[in-house]
This record gives C-alpha cells, structure tokens and sequence, in this order.
C-alpha cells in the first residue's frame, strides 16, 4: 500500500468523522488498532473514540472540520485539522454551560497503517486555544490565583 | 535532493539550545508560525524570542524524536520534550519539576528556510506536571 493510498484512506476517515458517519469507519481501522492520545476512562481502541466523537458533537452540533494538510512517509500519514462551531450542548470536561461561544481549533493527528487499515494514532489538540474560547480560564499563571 | 529532515532538526535543535546564531539561514525573516504563543512578535524575532522564553523557563531542555515524516516541502516530527522547570514561564514561578511532553510539529520550507510553522503539544500535561491545578470555573 502506497504512502498516497494511505493519504486517501485516512482523508476519508477524517471525512466521515466530520460526517459523523460513524459506521463508515470500521472497515478503516484494525482490530487491534490503540490510540497513543485517546481519553483516559474511555476503552482503548475506536470504540473510546467514537465515544468521544460522541462527545463533541453533543457540545458542539454544528461542529464542521476542514482538513488542512496531509503528509504522508512510508506507512504513516499526518494530517493538520480545523474544527470550527457553537458551543451550544456545553463543555461539561470544563464545567462550562451552553454558551454559544465560537471555536476554532487546529489539531494534529499521526497514523500508521498497516494493509490499509489504521493500527496506530497520535494526536495532540489545542486544548488552552478551545479553553480561551469557551470562556475558561487557563490553569496556572497569576489569572488562577 | 536536500535533506529538509536534517535542516528540520537543526531548526529545532537551535531553537531549545536557545543559540539561535545562524538560524537566519535556516528560518526565514517572515516565517508564520501558526501557533504563536501570546505576546511573542511574529517572524523570525518571534522566533528567537520562543527560544529565549523556553531555555530561560526550562533547563536540560531536549527533544526527542519519536517520527519524522517527509512529504514534498513539509516536515512532521513528533517527538517527546522534557525538561527541568528552572524559570518563570508564562507566570508559573520556577518549581525544580521535571517534565516530559509529547509534540507534533509541521514545518514547511521554501528555498531551504522554514516559512511556516504549525505546532502543539499535550499542553493540560505539561501544566499538570508543573503543578499548575486543572481548569478553573468559567469566567462568564
């Protein structure tokens, strides 16, 4: 499998994660597939994932991602994502109400694929950028006293 | 074909050794970084600023890389930082505390100098680790 064919492949994922069409994605991902930045007390694997994705879109309705730029080398692919929307169910991770507050936040993701089907992933998102828009005060620093 | 992994590193090496001599030939004079941190200038002054406010907040401060991914004229790391927390950074006093972060960056670069920079890290962990306490109530 080609380094543009894993590109395609994960371009998809990322679609019907945006698309909310959860179903879609278990023919991408392997069954021992482990995410190395997935949320702690959710099960490992793209069930937690899709809990999750549950999540977000619950704080988030009108959620809409966009992706950015996609790179891949050899069995990986990196992909930079934009996720823009209301904060209209609440945030409840930060304790925050439904506010209305606009959020735009870029995040990074790294897969490995194996066949074609995803067996690894790493992301980091910008978590104090989201906490700034939602109308939270970052942790630490004089603003926490 | 030049190796940009190497230039890539080098930018990165530069930039956490806080010796940014020569990064002018590395970084270019209008660089973007998309994730500038509050109250640093953009371009290549932003840069070397980043450096100065990292190395004076963290001694021991490294990088290392876990990936590295190139894909025409980008470059992705992901590597793991750690550092010791010796300094004031963005307001948190000296603690003595160690850390240990994972971060992605994406560097593109344009005639053999980085010209834009998108980067984050497991940032709530790093707070974590400085003893900074979780998110506090909302403001509004």
């Amino acid at each position: 499998v080609s380094a543009e064919t894993n590109k395609e492949i994960v371009r998809k994922i990322e679609e019907a994660w945006d698309a909310n069409a959860v179903d879609v994605l278990d023919q991408y991902f392997a069954p021992t597939f482990r995410s190395h930045s997935g949320v702690p007390m959710l099960p490992p694997g793209l069930a937690g994932a899709k809990i999750a994705h549950a999540a977000s879109f619950e704080s988030f309705p009108d959620r809409k991602m966009t992706i950015e730029g996609i790179y891949a080398e050899g069995d990986r692919v990196a992909v930079r994502t934009r996720m823009r929307g209301t904060n209209q169910g609440g945030f409840p991770a930060m304790r925050v109400p439904p506010n209305g507050n606009a959020v735009d936040i870029m995040s990074i993701s790294i897969y490995r694929l194996e066949d074609g089907k995803v067996v690894e992933h790493w992301g980091q998102n910008d978590v104090l950028t989201l906490m700034a828009q939602l109308g939270v005060a970052p942790p630490g620093g004089p603003q926490s006293g | 074909v030049e190796d940009l992994k190497e230039r890539s590193r080098r930018v990165f090496e530069l930039l956490l050794r806080g010796d940014t001599e020569g990064v002018e030939d590395l970084v270019a004079e209008d660089v973007v970084d998309h994730n500038l941190p509050p109250g640093i200038p953009p371009g290549l002054e932003g840069f070397k600023q980043i450096s100065k406010l990292l190395t004076t907040a963290f001694s021991n401060l490294n990088g290392e890389i876990e990936d590295e991914i190139q894909d025409g004229d980008v470059v992705v790391t992901r590597s793991i930082f750690r550092g010791t927390h010796t300094g004031d950074f963005f307001g948190i006093p000296a603690t003595g505390r160690t850390f240990e972060v994972e971060g992605i960056d994406m560097v593109r670069f344009e005639g053999g100098k980085v010209v834009e920079h998108w980067g984050l890290l497991n940032q709530m962990s790093l707070l974590m680790q400085l003893g900074a306490g979780g998110p506090s109530a909302p403001e509004n």
